[in-house]
């Protein structure tokens, strides 16, 4: 018999597009909060992409379902015992606080407490929404997906592809939406006291990459279910899975950065460079996510 | 109330499979669906070979992972402890086949029992078709059991999942599941673990039993006893 | 648990009620997706599977005009109301998508398998009219032998078609299937014991099983009791299976020996000498030394003076010609498997004697020389005085079901002179003697009709009708069928499918399907009872249908009337009658029905005295499905078997009397016979159980591996492959898949050859090759390739084939590389024992 996974490329989307908006919505919170002048323009389009990102995911995630129309049932129907339950509330919360917050953002209204309220919340749910990523899959019990590591890992993933994609607007100068206020700011402010993107880059990629290396090496040191589970994944992607997710997409960034940083500590990666390693984080954060769910998926030996 | 379990005796079973051909029969399950299935598992190198058949079908567990998955409550356990599906409530997310650890959840990604809607006459005006046969029965599937449709949907619509309902609809009529019915060696019993003198008590107690993966917590209610 | 229907209904609205309401769901779409949940009430009916030769009465479930579900008859005494897994698929079968609806001419004059006869619907008037044309021809001609009727699975209206349509009408060729089935099984009973028919096992009492190639919990005879009753074999009984391949009842077997095909002689006559040297024959049965002191020792002979037998005759003759010799070391050599499984398996059957069967089936006997391995099986039996005995195998009551009524006064002046002519199929030439029921030429030699066809010996075929039958697929050798059916001028075939033989026919009749839409009934055994059954027509058919065996031949009739020829529909008219009423047949349905009723009277008629079930009318008896005889009595053939000698004979006089006779036909002796039939044996060798070399096709250096085939748990007859549930549960076949045709393998062979699972792979034989699928399997044996039969439909419809338009089969038909050879004692087709060898490479 053919074994088709249940869930295909769209619930990738979903998490990876989600995951993107979340990372982006708090990184753009914490420059906002770092540097408020300085940072600002990026904050602002991030608070713009961030409710986009999420809801593309979303997207894809209802053209997913079977019976989408039904998806708002999640809600009178809720099942507490069911992260996809919990998921739904996230994800729709987020939307709502992002959606506002984008808007006092463009209105250029920053500084109230509705603002840092606004904030606060959208920090706890886009927190929430990273977390139901990896809970989400931790909950279903296989063997791939269990354990609390998924959830620090597809976090992390999307903070990485959260701060990359700031970057490359940053380098590439994007100013879409920007109040006019917002961009005088930012070309008068000072260059002293800089956020340092370049170090955020290094701390993320190292620390996912120490992740990712300690789930697949406890992986490979757990019960057969799970090291069968491993092995296929490895057979199916293995050549993308090293040469993508953990080359490409960590690799190379962490010692990208690393080199800049040897250079001078507080120097940002050139242009190109930044540009590069930021694709390549993306790339990489969604062939993890890909891998992860499809082999997680791999049919299930039965033993008594 | 009673808590349903299956118990299936390996030694009896002689993996003929009609409890899968029947099961597909009585519940109108589209091709590709397996709502009754089998494992089978060759093992030892000529001439020390062993050949093992094991039946599979929802576990009906008490702890039910999918039951747990599913975000609207379609996949609920009912008042005697069988896993059921509200046709009406799932959206089709597929949380529950993921959480199933025994993959007997199916999903309809098609309308259902195309097979029966196929127009084309290997001989035309000579042979019938699918949809020939089917209309002229006035039924999606020319076998269609309407009695499927007493208590879940006759026929499961696109965009929903599916999965064994322990007949529930033969239980309600005071009737064994189909596969123990059509089971030609006897080898399934059906019947509630609150009865300690039934049938389902006294074989486990006679032969004691295996699960499918008892790790997992589900705690499953389809009992294997003895060896193929 | 225990709801009432009514308050369950209702429960289940307010349920639904609440659902509709709360998912906000608009209440018109629930409506649309809703189905029709009124309780509908069904009806089971009465009827019988022939999916195989099992032949379970059944019945069905039929709500509204439509047969939803399927089960045993609980009436009937031998299955115990249980079916096997092939009957469900009955209901797939009646609503084939492919069905043939309606009778269809050939518009292309061209026959071949790349011919697409081009065929058009055409009316049941216009088909007879043109039957009916050719059949007045031959007879104006006066060479109505030319007509033959080739007949597949049957019931037993049968012999409407089969005999007296082709009498009356002139020919003597009713030719049926019988020989590419297993007649060489019964070669074996009938040489011993005077039987020639399948044996009823007793299992229920049974402690010990030897199983030559049968596989009874999925294929063979009484598949259903067989399943139901095999926890208790296994618990009670040792279970040996003999078979290259780790079938379905070896897989659960205490042992597998698994036997180089062709080779089972030499375990049969290697157990029979471990049991007469360890002393462990039955002596009740089989006698004793006269001073009780063994001498039966390895490689000496014994005075047949110091031995007195009691119901069997012959055994120091045996020892003396063949056993003597016959060690479990020298078996070893041959078959493939240790000396020591061989003395463990003699020693647990004889122990377990006399309730102990050796069960043969057409595995280890149709095979090119496998009459005197039938012989040497079944032999056992005698050995250990289980024939006819407790636990052991058995023959069968009796059915007392009625015959057709003589056609004698029908038969005029051409019919009688057509039909004195030598039946078409060779039977009785010197290299087929066919020796059914020790007659010359008694028996059928089905797969040779083909050549005697094409080489227009002993006459030419000018016109043939075939029903419920699929030569050009079933019989090995199909290319000469395929070549015969070509050249063959006027062809019919009735049938449910376009099969492989309908590309050939020049009239299409679609046939009812015998489970659901047909009147007959037949006869089988089981559990040491004997049973009638019925099949009734309990749904309207859905297509422009008739029934094969009663309804065409009333057609045929009726026109032949009305063409000048009047007897065969006089003969309809005047001799069935209703029994019931008295009143003569109108229409082809009442003749069906009438003929049922006459041939089932009585049992069904309770003033006929009969040993069995006494059932109130015919009404009765369809309600019921099925007459029970009483329970066979044992031992009731000890007396006298029926054979020359009256006892069960290790030394066949039985079979001399055959051989000479044979022989003497045709002015020669047994040993010329031996060589024409391509047996070893010689002088007296030929007269009792012994062991011969297998007799393959192709030389090894060219074809490495030895080619077997066996059947499917879900084949019903090859007729089920165009079915979906056939083809998705096709792995309950122990090393099979779903929805392919596998060739199974030894991974150590097929590392050899460089071949993994999945692999595309051809195989060929020295008469054609065939594609399928590689899988390795442990469950075969190394220099074996093992295959079912089945798969490899060219035609018979969507499924089975995997492109019908184009004529690509789904995987290969077996038959397309097994030559068309024979076990030519009893003319039965050898497709078994490793007839041929192949070669396999990477397509
Ligand atoms: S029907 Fe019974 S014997 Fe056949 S496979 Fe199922 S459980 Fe086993
Ligand atoms: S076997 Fe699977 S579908 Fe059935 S109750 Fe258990 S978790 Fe749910
Ligand atoms: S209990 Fe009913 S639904 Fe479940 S496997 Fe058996 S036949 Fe199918």
């Amino acid at each position: 018999m053919e074994w088709h996974a249940p869930w295909d490329i769209r619930i990738a989307m979903d998490l990876f597009l989600g995951g993107l908006g979340v990372g982006v919505f708090l990184i753009a919170v914490l420059l906002n909060v770092y540097d408020k002048e300085r940072n600002s323009k990026l904050s602002v389009m991030g608070s713009y992409l961030a409710p986009l990102l999420v809801g593309g995911g979303v997207l894809f995630l209802l053209s997913e379902l079977g019976r989408p129309e039904r998806f708002l049932s999640t809600l009178y129907n809720f099942n507490p015992q069911s992260v996809t339950s919990w998921g739904g509330l996230f994800q729709i919360g987020f939307m709502v606080i992002a959606l506002i917050y984008a808007w006092q953002n463009f209105k250029g209204k920053t500084n109230g407490s509705t603002f840092r309220t606004l904030q606060g919340l959208g920090v706890l749910f886009a927190i929430l929404v990273g977390v139901y990523h990896g809970l989400l899959l931790a909950s279903l019990g296989r063997p791939l997906w269990a354990g609390g590591m998924i959830i620090a890992l597809f976090l992390g993933s999307s903070l990485f592809g959260g701060m990359s994609l700031l970057v490359i607007l940053r380098e590439l100068g994007i100013s879409i939406g920007v109040p006019a206020q917002v961009r005088s700011e930012a070309a008068a402010a000072s260059s002293d006291k800089e956020f340092n993107f370049t170090m955020l880059f290094f701390t993320i990629s190292a620390v996912e990459l120490v992740l990712v290396l300690g789930w697949q090496f406890a992986l490979y040191r757990s019960s057969a279910d799970t090291l069968a589970a491993v092995n296929s994944m490895m057979e199916s992607y293995g050549g993308l899975w090293i040469g993508i997710v953990i080359i490409a997409g960590l690799l190379i960034p962490l010692l990208g950065s690393l080199l800049t940083l040897v250079k001078d500590k507080s120097s940002e990666m050139s242009k190109g460079m930044a540009l590069t390693l930021s694709a390549l984080v993306l790339v990489g954060s969604f062939a993890f996510k890909h891998i992860v769910i499809m082999a997680g998926q791999g049919a299930l030996p039965l033993i008594f | 109330m009673a808590r349903y379990a299956m118990v299936i005796d390996l030694h009896k079973c002689v993996g003929c499979g009609a409890c899968d051909i029947t099961c597909k029969n009585e519940n109108n399950v589209d091709r590709g669906i397996f709502w009754a299935h089998h494992f089978t598992r060759t093992t030892g190198v000529f001439p020390n070979v062993k050949y093992e058949h094991v039946p599979t079908m929802c576990n009906h567990c008490n702890n039910a992972a999918c039951v747990k998955a599913c975000p609207t409550k379609a996949m609920y356990k009912d008042d005697k402890r069988l896993t059921l599906h509200d046709p009406k409530k799932c959206i089709g997310c597929k949380s529950c086949m993921q959480a199933c650890p025994y993959d007997v959840i199916s999903f309809n990604s098609k309308e259902p029992h195309g097979f029966w809607r196929d127009a084309n006459s290997v001989i035309p005006d000579g042979t019938a078709s699918g949809k020939e046969t089917a209309e002229k029965l006035g039924q999606k599937i020319p076998y269609y059991n309407p009695e499927r449709a007493t208590t879940y949907a006759g026929i499961r619509p696109k965009g929903i999942v599916e999965k064994c309902t322990f007949c529930d609809h033969r239980l309600a009529k005071g009737e064994e599941p189909y596969c123990v019915f059509s089971c030609p060696a006897g080898a399934r019993t059906a019947g509630d673990l609150d009865n300690p003198t039934g049938q389902v008590n006294l074989l486990l107690a006679k032969y004691g039993h295996k699960q499918l993966k008892p790790h997992v917590g589900t705690e499953p209610k389809v009992y294997y006893i003895r060896y193929y | 648990m225990k709801m009432t229907r009514r308050g369950f209904l209702q429960a289940t609205a307010a349920t639904g009620l609440l659902v509709t309401v709360g998912t906000g769901v608009p209440a018109l779409k629930a409506l649309a997706e809703g189905e029709n949940t009124a309780p509908i009430e069904g009806k089971w009916l009465s009827t019988t599977c022939q999916g195989c030769t099992s032949w379970c009465a059944a019945r069905a479930y039929v709500v509204d005009g439509r047969v939803i579900k399927v089960s045993g008859n609980p009436n009937s005494k031998s299955n115990n109301g249980k079916v096997c897994p092939r009957s469900h698929i009955a209901i797939q079968q009646m609503y084939d998508p492919d069905r043939v609806k309606v009778p269809m001419k050939r518009t292309n004059p061209k026959k071949g398998r790349n011919e697409d006869p081009k065929f058009v619907p055409i009316s049941w008037e216009e088909a007879i009219d043109t039957i009916t044309d050719k059949m007045m021809e031959l007879r104006n001609n006066h060479e109505p032998e030319k007509y033959v009727l080739m007949r597949g699975r049957y019931s037993y209206l049968r012999d409407i078609i089969y005999d007296a349509t082709t009498k009356v009408f002139g020919s003597p060729n009713g030719i049926s299937h019988s020989a590419i089935c297993a007649e060489a099984e019964k070669f074996g009973p009938y040489f011993t014991e005077a039987f020639w028919d399948y044996r009823d096992y007793d299992l229920d009492k049974t402690r010990y099983a030897l199983l030559w190639g049968a596989d009874p919990i999925a294929s063979n005879r009484q598949v259903p009791h067989a399943i139901n009753i095999w926890g208790k074999v296994l618990d009670q009984a040792t279970v040996v299976a003999i078979d290259p391949r780790l079938s379905a009842t070896a897989a659960k077997a205490n042992e597998w020996m698994p036997v180089i095909p062709g080779e089972d002689g030499a375990l049969a006559t290697a157990i029979a000498h471990v049991i007469l040297t360890e002393g462990l024959w039955n002596k009740e049965f089989v006698g004793d030394f006269n001073d009780g002191i063994n001498l039966f020792k390895e490689g000496e002979t014994v005075s047949e003076e110091s031995f007195t037998e009691n119901y069997s005759y012959g055994v120091v003759k045996w020892w003396n010609l063949e056993l003597k010799d016959r060690t479990p070391e020298w078996a070893a050599e041959k078959a493939g498997v240790p000396a020591e499984q061989i003395i463990r398996v003699a020693r647990g059957f004889a122990n377990a004697a006399p309730n102990a069967i050796s069960w043969l089936s057409p595995g280890a006997c149709m095979q090119v020389r496998g009459g005197y391995s039938a012989m040497a099986a079944h032999a056992l039996n005698g050995l250990v005085g289980a024939a006819d005995n407790v636990g052991g195998t058995l023959r069968g009551a009796k059915v007392p079901s009625g015959s057709i009524p003589s056609y004698d006064d029908y038969l005029d002046e051409i019919a009688k002179k057509g039909k004195k002519n030598k039946k078409i199929d060779q039977r009785g030439y010197k290299e087929f003697p066919a020796l059914k029921e020790g007659k010359s030429g008694g028996g059928v030699v089905t797969n040779n009709l083909a050549d005697a066809m094409l080489n227009k010996d002993p006459y030419e075929v000018k016109m043939a009708i075939a029903y419920w039958n699929n030569f050009a697929f079933s019989c090995s050798g199909t290319q000469r069928w395929e070549k015969a059916l070509e050249e063959l001028p006027f062809f019919v075939h009735i049938t449910t499918n376009p099969a492989e033989m309908t590309q050939y026919a020049d009239i299409v009749l679609p046939a009812a399907m015998h489970m659901f839409e047909k009147w007959a009934f037949v006869k089988s055994k089981a559990n040491k009872v004997a049973y009638a059954s019925i099949q009734q027509r309990m749904v309207e058919p859905l297509w422009d249908v008739r029934i094969d065996e009663s309804e065409v031949p009333w057609l045929i009739a009726e026109s032949l009337a009305k063409k000048g020829f009047p007897n065969l529909f006089n003969y309809f008219k005047t001799e069935f009658k209703d029994p019931e009423t008295g009143k003569a047949p109108t229409n082809s349905m009442e003749f069906t029905i009438y003929s049922t009723k006459m041939m089932t009277q009585n049992m069904w008629d309770p003033s006929k005295e009969k040993k069995g079930d006494s059932l109130n009318g015919w009404q009765d008896f369809v309600d019921k499905g099925v007459w029970n005889s009483a329970e066979y009595p044992y031992r009731k053939k000890w007396e006298d078997f029926g054979t020359k000698t009256k006892k069960f004979e290790f030394y066949s006089e039985t079979l001399k009397k055959a051989l000479e006779g044979h022989a003497e036909k045709h002015n020669t002796d047994v040993n010329d016979i031996m060589q024409t039939t391509k047996y070893l044996a010689r002088g007296e060798m030929a007269f009792i159980p012994h062991y011969e070399e297998p007799f393959r096709w192709g030389d090894s250096s060219e074809f490495p591996f030895v080619f077997f085939e066996h059947r499917s748990r879900l084949n019903r007859e090859a007729r089920s492959a165009n079915t979906l549930w056939y083809q998705e549960f096709k792995d309950v076949d122990p090393g099979d898949e779903a929805w392919d045709d596998v060739a199974k393998i030894n991974p150590a062979d097929a590392g050899k050859i460089g071949i993994k699972s999945g692999d595309t792979i051809k195989i060929t034989s020295p008469i054609g090759s065939i594609t399928c699928t590689a899988k390795l399997w442990e469950g075969v044996r190394p220099g074996t390739v093992g295959k079912c039969f089945g798969q490899g439909h060219w035609a018979y419809g969507k499924i089975a084939a995997l492109d019908y338009g184009k004529r690509t089969p789904r995987g290969g038909n077996n038959n397309e590389i097994l030559p068309a050879d024979y076990e030519r004692l009893s003319g039965s087709t050898a497709r078994h024992g490793g007839v041929t060898r192949v070669k396999i490479e990477k397509a």
